[in-house]
């Protein structure tokens, strides 16, 4: 009997040690819906370079990824915004070193309908417009009558950025039409006389007209220098200079080729 | 130099409510936290008559349960309302629960960059008490020891120093903590509080809460818990990797009153708490702890050494099994050990209504 069970054990002991030898390498992230895109191709594509390696990729927030680098539970934290002192001192009281690699950048777009006369805005104006204070276009320096809102839904990280730089705390008049992604905003904005959204850059097409906002054009050099008002940058944080898997993911994000890819989801390449 | 004090922070509160943003798309979030405990109490009955250790208390319990709603106003400014039930010894099981107001608090947004000014029934920021999560099952040693309440009423500045380099809290609060039926305001005179923290490099973070209340005008005459109450604390957390270990050290001078004498005694009190543990793997935790208290130095023989020891095991995310062993050792021989072993499982639940 106590050979037996000496057996099961042996065995038992030699299947865990097949198991850790054969398993392949992993790599995990978690964080902003903003940075998911990125994340996603990018741990595509670099699966297919590195076949031993599985990238697991998921959302939540940048809180979320934030607090992730904090505990230690992911290789790589996803934020659209920079931590905050609280959180980089609840990282360093536990011996955690928040590190932030900036992959690329988010500019915002205000977009109107092409048969709108008006070609530039301020913030002010575009916060008024946004919180309701604004109702008609001729108050705001435009055609098409009364003014038709699309805003993103709140959970998005471009409702984020423009929370932050356009609304500063005001409330979206509630009878904005909150929608799911850029690619319906655009569409919306496209088809309907006075209406006003936004979008991410990439997502700009010439159905529409892109707003110059406080003087400043949106394009790659303004978002990057920081010079265009609605923009900022995306990171990828991780505990300390990145090292191993990690290193080789966000190397691979900041060639050429990564960089690229930036571009194609819709971001600003910071290469 | 206190009437100073008391109008600087009236002075804060008034700048801080003209800071107040406009109203913005407000989240709210519902949570809590349950404390389901089983436990054996013996005590070592070391006297003339009794050897032998005798089983005081044993059984099921649900001791606490938390229930908090947080509301988001803008960005600036967050209230937060928790209910305390309890149902421990001390309560007597009157009607299976009692309940008690744990916090009601608003957060405004403050001038200095990080900051905010909290005002209300809210944490304690002495030593360790609001550090505190309950990884061991016993109480925060402060708390323990009925040293100071875990949380008061008060008007109390706190925020981060720039790039994460530690935090600060000062203000002023009652003085008596919220458990309004054991310790009534029995003074008109605040408490000051001060506590800095600094994290000079990853994983080292030192600091230090001085906390000072003299007696005032008391209300009723004779009902005199103390005259003065000066509290001071120091703190050490090392953190690297698996391993976390918290310490402090408390320093007491009371004066307390006899209502027989009409007279006021002075009282020195002291101890410290060493709190190690190593995560082991993402699930299992192993912990101790060790405590001493010496509640009187001018009286010999009356201190109490507490040993802790434990394991957590993380079910999944938001509930924790606990295993604990806990001896409590007075000086004094003829006083009897106490023993406990104890099993908790801790479930806590947070959920986020976006507006």
């Amino acid at each position: 009997m106590k050979k037996i069970i000496k057996t099961i054990c042996l065995l038992g002991l030699v299947g865990l040690l097949a198991g850790n030898l054969t398993a392949g390498q992993k790599l995990t992230l978690s964080g902003s819906t903003t940075v998911l895109p990125i994340a996603q191709k990018g741990a595509e594509d670099f699966m297919k370079a590195n076949p031993s390696v599985d990238v697991s990729v998921r959302g939540g927030g940048s809180g979320v990824g934030i607090q992730a680098i904090v505990d230690g539970t992911v290789d790589i934290g996803d934020s659209s915004r920079a931590a905050k002192a609280k959180e980089i001192a609840t990282a360093r009281g536990k011996g955690v070193t928040m590190f932030a690699n900036i992959i690329a950048k988010d500019g915002i777009c205000v977009i109107v309908n092409k048969a709108n006369n008006i070609n530039s805005i301020n913030l002010d104006t575009l916060k008024k417009i946004y919180s309701g204070e604004i109702l008609k276009w001729s108050d705001a320096g435009g055609s098409g009558g009364s003014l038709v809102v699309v805003s993103r839904d709140s959970s998005s990280g471009t409702f984020e950025v423009f929370n932050e730089k356009v609304l500063k705390g005001s409330k979206v008049r509630e009878d904005a039409l909150m929608l799911a992604s850029n690619q319906a905003v655009l569409t919306t904005v496209a088809s309907t006389p006075g209406a006003i959204g936004y979008v991410g850059l990439g997502y700009v097409t010439d159905e529409i007209k892109a707003l110059v906002v406080n003087g400043i054009t949106a394009n790659k050099e303004t978002v990057i220098s920081g010079k265009y008002p609605i923009s900022r940058p995306l990171y990828m944080y991780t505990n300390g200079d990145p090292k191993g898997l990690a290193k080789q993911f966000i190397d691979y994000i900041m060639s050429p080729e990564g960089q690229k890819m930036v571009e194609d989801q819709g971001f600003v390449a910071v290469k | 130099m206190r009437k100073l004090v008391k109008i600087l922070f009236i002075s804060c509160l008034a700048l801080s409510l003209s800071q107040i943003a406009f109203a913005a798309a407000g989240d709210w979030t519902f949570s809590g936290t349950n404390w389901l405990r089983t436990r054996v109490v013996s005590k070592d009955l070391q006297g003339p008559t009794k050897t032998d250790k005798t089983v005081t208390d044993a059984g099921f319990s649900v001791d606490r349960g938390y229930v908090r709603y947080a509301y988001q106003f803008t960005d600036t400014i967050k209230g937060q309302w928790t209910a305390d039930f309890y149902s421990d010894k001390t309560s007597n099981y009157v009607n299976g629960a009692g309940i008690k107001l744990k916090e009601s608090y608003v957060d405004l947004p403050f001038y200095l960059p990080e900051s905010k000014l909290t005002v209300g029934l809210q944490k304690n920021y002495v030593g360790l008490i609001y550090d505190y999560d309950y990884r061991i099952i016993e109480k925060e040693f402060i708390d323990k020891n009925g040293i100071d309440a875990s949380a008061d009423n008060g008007i109390i500045l706190n925020g981060y120093f720039p790039m994460g380099y530690g935090s600060y809290e000062a203000g002023i609060y009652n003085g008596e903590g919220y458990k309004k039926e054991l310790s009534p305001d029995i003074n008109t005179e605040p408490a000051f509080v001060a506590d800095v923290r600094v994290i000079p490099v990853p994983g080292i973070t030192v600091g230090g809460s001085y906390k000072s209340e003299l007696q005032g005008t008391v209300t009723p005459i004779g009902n005199t818990a103390y005259n003065k109450n000066h509290l001071a604390v120091g703190m050490l957390r090392t953190a690297y990797g698996p391993f976390d270990m918290w310490a402090e050290y408390i320093g007491q001078n009371v004066d307390t009153y006899s209502t027989t004498t009409n007279t006021y005694t002075n009282v020195k009190k002291s101890g410290y708490s060493i709190m190690p543990s190593y995560q082991i793997t993402p699930e299992w935790t192993v912990l101790a702890r060790y405590d001493s208290w010496d509640p009187n130095k001018d009286k010999a023989n009356d201190k109490v050494a507490t040993t802790i020891i434990g394991v957590n095991y993380a079910l999944t995310k938001g509930v924790l099994l606990q295993l604990n062993y806990q001896q409590d050792k007075p000086e004094d021989s003829t006083v009897a050990t106490t023993t406990q072993y104890l099993g908790q499982i801790a479930w806590s639940f947070a959920r986020v209504f976006a507006q």
